[in-house]
């Protein structure tokens, strides 16, 4: 189930102000009956905002989160009746219950394609209820009878009531919305949002995508047990019925309306729910109905949710402010070698860096590569020329683990047959795809910074947390980024617009540079002037040179552009219907009359 | 033994109608791309309607069922105009919220016009009366019945789909709409007739599922989870493949229950359908889909 939706960065003036808001509520004149059901609202925010980390950031679902509320919520109330356990004690068992459960469902859940996994963590929801209330656990949960929970009391404060209530669930929000803003914009968050473009992609610059994954599911879970831990003092005494596993999608519900992907909408989604129940209270018998009613036109008539409002009036305050502002420079840290120091370079030159050999493929029927082979020598821009469906692509994705084939690839001398492609992005292979496929949300920089992804083995935890060994590996990635995209002679002037407002050719020009960021000692380009007209061709021509020339990285492209081939590559080799027609030095294999017969013809 | 088979029995009954739910979601995930959160509550909806029938205009049963069907049918599409049709180039995850929305519309608007009195005894269709006995386990009318018109529906929609002009233009949008609409097919209005049609078959769900648990507006929430385990089991690309799937989820549900309990029964198909994902990530009889195109 893709996601297309936008995932943001920059959003935490907006969190904070609506914060702020909510901050201010317990000293309105309301009625107790608004201020309970804010404070509901306030923990459904808590809830909905780890949701946005993994549904808005990742692009994955869950229907199920709720139900890790309920893990929570009964840990603490189990805990403290059965054991003893002071209130307070318990919340750190609450959210490590809910991390181990989420462990324990996300290792499948995210191997699934679409709603397989969904479903999956829609029917955890529903397990989850009967577990509680059933006769499995009696003894511990109460079944349906249900379990008292032990008011937290702190000095002469009772937090299961009233306004410590609220701004205890506040204090957590706050406390969520600024771990997930903080997620979503490190190293990890970057990540999973390349995961959420595609997880193709993802995978082949060397990013962990199931570990991504997993450990978003991780967040939005404990996050969930944190709630529920608040939840059990909001409520007092907990039973099956407060948990229905239809409230698990409304969770979602509430992220969706509010506006997937940027931290703050989730929050306003879930105070959106609590206010206009509250307010339809009065509705009686229809309330359902009127409720819905409402749900159905915030959906249809704000698809980007209600932070779309919030983010307009922001774009327009920020536009007044910008006119004056000057835009400020980021210091640059000292310039890192972009390409990979080749292994025994000076002995080595000649040798054979990429070999592929009697590679097969089959979809079906169809042979899409029958026995290739070839070879490019360290330092040499080789092209592989064919008519659409020749097998070029399919030959790319081999190289670079996507596609399963008979036969050996070898890299240096080591094979990298089977290998995982994030493996073999470690291993010095990067490449373009023919879409260019930027995260849109991200800037120019931000987006090549994501191409060092693949240099470490990634740590979440650790990307999410300021550390200076992680402050450290984001200014390499920001240097390295810069590096990039000088190489690829990009405008200083443009590298702090998102990608989702470039031009084609700047696209493939950012690609470029994306897949050089991180060191490479092969550089897989797929189409690299697909659908540009001359001029922007030129361009691409001016910057594989400027890539070959400057570091020697080498370079495997492929193209049916043979005017733009025979501009930058030396040898090559010319693919029809999965076989080898001819290899050779370009300008003689363009010349071949069975090599112009296949195109022509 | 005599308890085992009649756990696969009535397994097997029930798992015709957990595959019957399924169809209905994976007809309209086919034409739509869209999985339908709104398919059970529809289904009540449609079992509130023949009620209605017979109530207040004193039909019988098969006269309320006649009457209800193009009822139910155009509700279908004024649901689908209602609540999908406007801004239907939205966000995938904001459309199947979308169906969560009509969802609780239905279930609201059924709980404000029934409002008292739920649950209702639904009139019986078919006589729970022994057809013939097995091994010493009676089959009833109502199970042999309820497998039948299952299979029959699920046949005609096999014929229609593969046989018929209209069925084909419907697997053309299916699988590649964009090329279906260039071709001149109109996508939305053939979206429409889906809507119409899985609705026809949520009414004869919800007319053989209500005489078992009594007409309420709750009570399709199991029936939509196992029809959706069926669907995702037997693989959502193959229309026979929820069946096999609705019978897996009835069988296991039912003997395990029997044997341990009805928590350990609901846990039991939660194991089942993780081991079959595990298994075949793409359902029994899904097409493994092929690598992302870039």
């Amino acid at each position: 189930m893709a996601l297309n939706a936008r995932a943001r960065s920059g959003t935490l003036p907006m969190t904070l102000l609506v914060m702020a808001v909510l901050g201010i509520v317990p000293f309105l004149p309301i009625p107790d009956r608004m201020l309970s059901a804010l404070t509901f609202a306030l923990v459904y925010a808590i809830a909905a905002v780890g949701l946005d980390v993994f549904s808005g950031y990742s692009g994955q679902v869950s229907f199920g989160n709720f139900g890790f509320v309920a893990l929570g919520a009964y840990t603490s109330a189990m805990l403290t009746a059965h054991a003893g356990w002071p209130v307070l004690a318990t919340l750190p068992a609450s959210i490590l219950a809910c991390a181990i459960a989420s462990a324990v469902i996300g290792l499948p859940m995210i191997q699934l394609p679409g709603l397989g996994g969904a479903l999956l963590t829609y029917f955890f929801a529903f397990v989850a209820v009967v577990l509680i209330g059933g006769e499995t656990f009696q003894d511990w949960t109460m079944g349906p009878n249900g379990i008292p929970v032990d008011t937290l009391q702190l000095g002469r404060l009772d937090f299961s009531k009233g306004w410590p209530l609220y701004y205890l669930g506040w204090g957590g929000l706050l406390l969520v919305a600024l771990a997930g803003d903080r997620y979503a914009n490190s190293r990890a968050g970057r990540a999973l949002r390349v995961i959420k473009r595609t997880e193709v992609l993802a995978s082949s610059m060397g990013i962990d995508v199931k570990q991504a994954k997993l450990f978003a599911f991780l967040f939005s879970a404990s996050v969930a047990g944190l709630g529920g831990w608040i939840f059990a003092q909001a409520v007092g005494y907990l039973s099956p019925e407060s948990f229905p596993a239809a409230e698990s999608v409304n969770l979602v519900a509430m992220a969706v309306v509010g506006g997937l992907g940027s931290i703050c909408g989730p929050i306003m989604g879930a105070v959106f729910f609590g206010v206009v129940s509250e307010l339809t209270r009065s509705a009686g018998g229809s309330r359902e109905l009127v409720f819905a009613l409402l749900l159905l036109a915030a959906l249809v008539f704000l698809p980007g949710g209600l932070f779309s409002v919030l983010d307009l009036a922001f774009a327009s305050a920020r536009a007044v402010t910008a006119s004056r502002s000057p835009a400020r420079t980021a210091p640059r840290a000292a310039a890192t070698p972009l390409a990979a120091p080749a292994l025994g370079a000076g002995a080595c030159t000649g040798s054979p860096l990429l070999e592929v050999r009697q590679v097969t493929v089959r979809f079906g029927g169809v042979i899409a590569l029958n026995h290739v082979g070839l070879s490019v020598v360290r330092g040499e821009v080789y092209a592989i020329i064919g008519p659409n469906g020749a097998g070029k692509t399919t030959l790319l994705n081999c190289i670079s683990g996507i596609q399963r084939y008979a036969g050996d690839i070898c890299l240096g001398g080591a094979s990298l047959h089977r290998m995982t492609p994030a493996l073999i992005r470690r291993a010095g292979v990067s490449r373009t795809f023919q879409h260019p496929s930027l995260v849109a949300d991200l800037t120019v920089e931000e987006n090549v910074a994501t191409g060092t992804y693949g240099l470490h083995p990634a740590t979440p935890y650790r990307d999410v947390l300021p550390l200076p060994a992680t402050l450290r590996r984001d200014e390499e990635a920001r240097a390295r980024a810069a590096d990039a995209l000088d190489l690829v002679q990009f405008p200083a002037g443009r590298r702090r617009v998102l990608a989702g407002d470039l031009s084609l050719a700047e696209q493939k020009v950012v690609d470029i540079a994306r897949s050089v960021a991180g060191s490479s000692r092969l550089l897989l380009l797929d189409e690299p002037t697909a659908g540009l007209d001359e001029d922007d061709i030129g361009q691409v021509v001016d910057v594989i040179r400027a890539v070959n020339t400057q570091t020697g990285l080498t370079i495997l492209v492929i193209a049916h552009h043979v005017g733009f081939l025979r501009s930058i590559a030396g040898p090559s080799m010319v693919l029809d219907f999965g076989r080898v027609l001819a290899e050779g030095p370009i300008d003689q294999v363009t010349r071949r009359e069975d090599v112009i017969k296949v195109f022509l013809g | 033994m005599q308890l085992f088979l009649g756990g696969i029995i009535s397994g097997i009954a029930v798992g015709a109608l957990y595959g019957l739910l399924g169809f209905a979601v994976i007809i309209l995930l086919k034409a739509t791309g869209v999985p339908n959160f709104a398919q059970g509550a529809q289904a009540t909806l449609a079992a509130f309607i023949v009620y209605e029938l017979v109530q207040s205009f004193h039909l019988s049963f098969w006269l309320a069922f006649v009457a209800a069907v193009p009822l139910v049918a155009i509700s279908g599409a004024v649901f689908y105009a209602l609540a999908l049709r406007p801004n239907d180039d939205a966000d995938h995850l904001n459309f199947i919220i979308h169906t969560l929305a009509l969802s609780l519309l239905i279930i609201g608007a059924v709980n404000a016009k029934w409002a008292a009195g739920q649950p209702f005894t639904f009139p019986r269709v078919i006589s729970g009366d022994a057809a013939f006995v097995l091994a010493g386990v009676s089959v009833s009318w109502l199970t042999i019945g309820t497998i039948l018109i299952a299979l029959s529906l699920a046949s005609g929609f096999a014929w229609f789909f593969y046989r018929t002009p209209l069925g084909l233009q419907f697997l053309g949008v299916a699988d590649r709409p964009d090329i279906a609409t260039l071709l001149g097919v109109r996508t939305r209005r053939l979206t429409a007739i889906a809507w119409a049609l899985a609705a026809l078959i949520s009414l004869v769900t919800g007319v053989l599922v209500a005489p078992r648990t009594l007409l309420s507006s709750d009570m399709m929430d199991f029936y939509l989870l196992y029809s959706f385990t069926a669907a995702v089991i037997g693989g959502l690309t193959s229309m026979w493949g929820v069946f096999v799937g609705g019978l897996l989820v009835g069988c296991v549900n039912n003997l395990v229950t029997i044997y341990a309990g009805p928590d350990l029964g609901t846990i039991a198909v939660f194991l089942l359908l993780i081991a079959v994902l595990l298994l075949r990530p793409a359902g029994i009889f899904g097409d493994a889909s092929l690598i992302e195109r870039l």
